[in-house]
């Protein structure tokens, strides 16, 4: 998980997240609200950066891409949003959504990043492919349909004369 | 395929592309994030070319009107001066929508909004 630029904006909006809390209603009786968790989440943070020069820019711009955009989660230093302590230390941060630059002169750059904190599950899958390995080659009888189109694989009514079996071993099948 | 005018905007403004992600929320509000594919798409720039006549707003519509929003392009340096912007090999431009001009006493200003787009055969 990597770690946003400490880069101090200009200025900061943020709000303070939503509790994890569903409401039920029905005739007769007033809502009902259930709490699911004690977690709250989603607190959104405009970070609105003016005039970044062009070294600053570019990382902004290398994380954003290292991060898989919106995609990967990341963590940010506190000072980059202002000192607040609205989230909680578990929470994680994603791009809420993807930055626009405004080039207003010569490498000066203004920019508004939309990043959100959540409790985020990092999950990782892998497949991995390189260790597998080809069994020992053997031999194998082959038979071909022979007749006239068109050939029909019937499964259910199917009255063979000799009662065979078709076995198609697909989970840890071996050579 | 034609370059896009050499010209110099005025005003410039860049977003990167974005990754095709499905996401995934619970009750507890955790949330997982699933990224599609290593290709970012969307690449978007906006340029507004302003000038006192009318020559800069020809060349731009003159390129648009072969161009259209099908055959991609390549755009020269100087639209993207001292920008450092960098773009995934092989990926040309197309016209987002067709540029926009507005008149007013003296100045002319043209906006154009392009998209990068993969390679692709016409």
């Amino acid at each position: 998980m990597s770690t946003f630029p400490t880069l101090i904006p200009n200025s900061i909006d943020f709000d303070f997240g939503t509790p994890q809390i569903s409401e039920y209603s029905a005739f007769g009786i007033g809502p009902i609200r259930f709490r699911h968790t004690d977690y709250i989440n989603g607190q959104a943070f405009s970070l609105k950066y003016q005039a970044l020069d062009q070294t600053s820019i570019e990382l902004l711009r290398t994380h954003y891409s290292d991060n898989s955009g919106t995609a990967g989660e990341f963590s940010v230093p506190i000072a980059v949003v202002g000192g607040v302590n609205a989230v909680n230390s578990a929470s994680v941060y994603r791009y809420t959504t993807t930055p626009t630059e405004e080039h207003i002169g010569f490498q000066r750059y203004n920019v508004t990043i939309s990043i959100r904190a959540i409790e985020g599950v990092l999950i990782q899958f892998i497949l991995v492919g390189e260790s597998a390995q080809l069994g020992s080659l053997a031999a194998f009888d082959s038979y071909v349909f022979s007749g006239t189109a068109p050939f029909i694989l019937d499964a259910v009514d199917a009255d063979p004369a000799v009662a065979a079996s078709f076995i198609l071993n697909a989970g840890g099948a071996s050579l | 395929m034609s370059n896009f005018p050499s010209l110099s905007p005025q005003s410039r403004s860049y977003t990167p592309g974005s990754f095709a992600v499905r996401r995934s929320k619970t009750f507890s509000g955790e949330e997982v994030t699933v990224r599609r594919t290593n290709a970012a798409i969307d690449y978007k720039l906006r340029f507004t070319f302003t000038s006192g006549s009318t020559a800069q707003q020809n060349q731009i519509f003159s390129h648009y009107a072969i161009q259209n929003r099908f055959q991609p392009f390549d755009l020269p340096t100087s639209v993207l001066q001292d920008s450092g912007l960098t773009f995934p090999a092989g990926y040309q431009w197309i016209y987002a929508r067709a540029p926009t001009v507005v008149h007013e006493p003296g100045v002319i200003r043209v906006s154009v909004e392009l998209l990068l787009v993969a390679p692709y055969n016409i």
